[in-house]
């Protein structure tokens, strides 16, 4: 597994795992926000540009949405919404 | 008008902010100095006989120093300890005179894809080309200008004009191997003493990169469109990572940001707390999972009166 993610890739998945666009904004970032059960659970942001995430960028994207690096990795690739959620109640954030 | 002359002195004239205080420092001046040594043996080597080159006869020495910008002097060095005893030393200065007229004729116009056709053959190029390329690299931005002075005027200056890594390649068929070393800064936490009279500051202290942890303090932002001062100033610890980026960690708020510059880490620091208040500050406890409750009672502290 790569230590980086491609930016529209992460954002495209992080929708399809359940995060919505937050109704704020600033110039330089598009605001997710997940939600399950009706609370607001954890937030996180994708740069409109620049290259892909890695390094501390990836670390701290991860840390915001309670996910080791690895998978945060998976779940801005691969991993299904369960499982994301699963992930979440293992480390008591929901 | 007379060209350059080697064996009555070079000034090498330097504008721009290296010339503007009408003095050089020690470390330029000498890496200016090797450097166009460098490039007068590797003239004299293509020019001179084999078996009649001797590198003593073409050492340069500093002979004069013009204010006015700054322009050092180089001559060939009339010390008789320098000069051999092989060949006329005469003969083979003037020829390598010539020699360094004829590339400084390049250098004016930048055309240094030219040394092709002067120099066809390659061995001679591959002796001259990084020597050269040196020498024009140690000026780095600097505009330099090669003549000589009649009373206070600068006359009969020869630009130096920036050689490019691809004519370089194209020249001697690979990348130049060294470049000028590009300064290097590093950032550190430090003490500083202001005098109150003067202004004056002096930095009395500082912490190498490994023992400085840096820190943002932030006591009033802009919320909702309404500049809100805190009860109390927040602090959060700012790192700088192996890649330099500028990391702000703030875990009870769950804003983790990463940034170029500490300017930037700051701002983003701002944009992400300015989300989360809006996002959780007036929403009730139930609706929250259990980091955004810890972060709402965290903003409490510091926002509600």
């Amino acid at each position: 597994m790569s230590g980086s993610v491609n930016r529209k890739t992460a954002f495209k998945n992080l929708k399809k795992k359940g995060f919505v666009d937050s109704n704020h904004n600033s110039i330089d970032h598009k605001y997710l926000v997940f939600c399950h059960d009706g609370k607001v659970i954890c937030t996180t942001k994708v740069s409109h540009s620049g290259k892909d995430i890695t390094g501390g960028l990836l670390n701290a994207m991860a840390k915001q949405i309670h996910l080791s690096k690895q998978d945060f990795i998976a779940a801005s690739c691969t991993i299904e919404q369960d499982e994301s959620v699963e992930l979440l109640r293992q480390g008591k954030h929901l | 008008m007379a060209k350059p002359d080697l064996i009555k002195g070079i000034y090498i004239k330097l504008d721009g902010e290296l010339g503007q205080y009408k003095s050089i420092p020690i470390d330029k001046l000498v890496e200016i100095a090797q450097s166009f040594q460098q490039l007068i043996i590797a003239l004299a080597k293509i020019k001179i006989k084999h078996e009649e080159f001797d590198a003593d006869n073409f050492t340069i020495e500093l002979c004069d120093l013009k204010k006015g910008s700054i322009a050092p002097a180089f001559k060939f060095s009339e010390r008789p300890a320098t000069l051999s005893i092989i060949g006329n030393h005469q003969e083979q200065r003037s020829a390598v005179n010539s020699e360094l007229n004829k590339i400084l004729n390049v250098a004016n116009k930048g055309d240094y894809g030219k040394l092709k056709v002067i120099y066809a053959n390659p061995e001679i190029r591959n002796e001259l080309v990084p020597a050269l390329y040196e020498f024009v690299e140690v000026f780095e931005d600097t505009p330099v200008k090669i003549g000589s002075f009649s009373g206070k005027k600068f006359v009969s200056g020869k630009k130096i004009s920036k050689f490019k890594d691809e004519v370089y390649s194209r020249l001697v068929g690979a990348k130049p191997k060294s470049r000028r070393k590009k300064a290097v800064y590093d950032e550190v936490a430090g003490v500083v003493q202001i005098n109150r009279s003067t202004g004056k500051t002096k930095v009395k202290k500082y912490f190498a990169k490994e023992q400085s942890s840096l820190s943002y303090t932030v006591n009033k932002l802009v919320l909702n469109g309404l500049l809100t001062k805190f009860n109390f100033p927040l602090t959060v610890p700012v790192f700088i990572d192996e890649e330099k980026k500028y990391l702000i960690d703030c875990a009870p708020l769950n804003i983790y940001v990463v940034a170029d510059d500490m300017e930037s880490a700051q701002k983003e620091f701002n944009a992400d707390f300015e989300h989360v208040h809006a996002l959780i500050f007036h929403v009730p406890d139930d609706e929250l999972g259990n980091t955004m409750k810890k972060a709402k009672q965290f903003l409490h502290l510091y926002l509600s009166l």
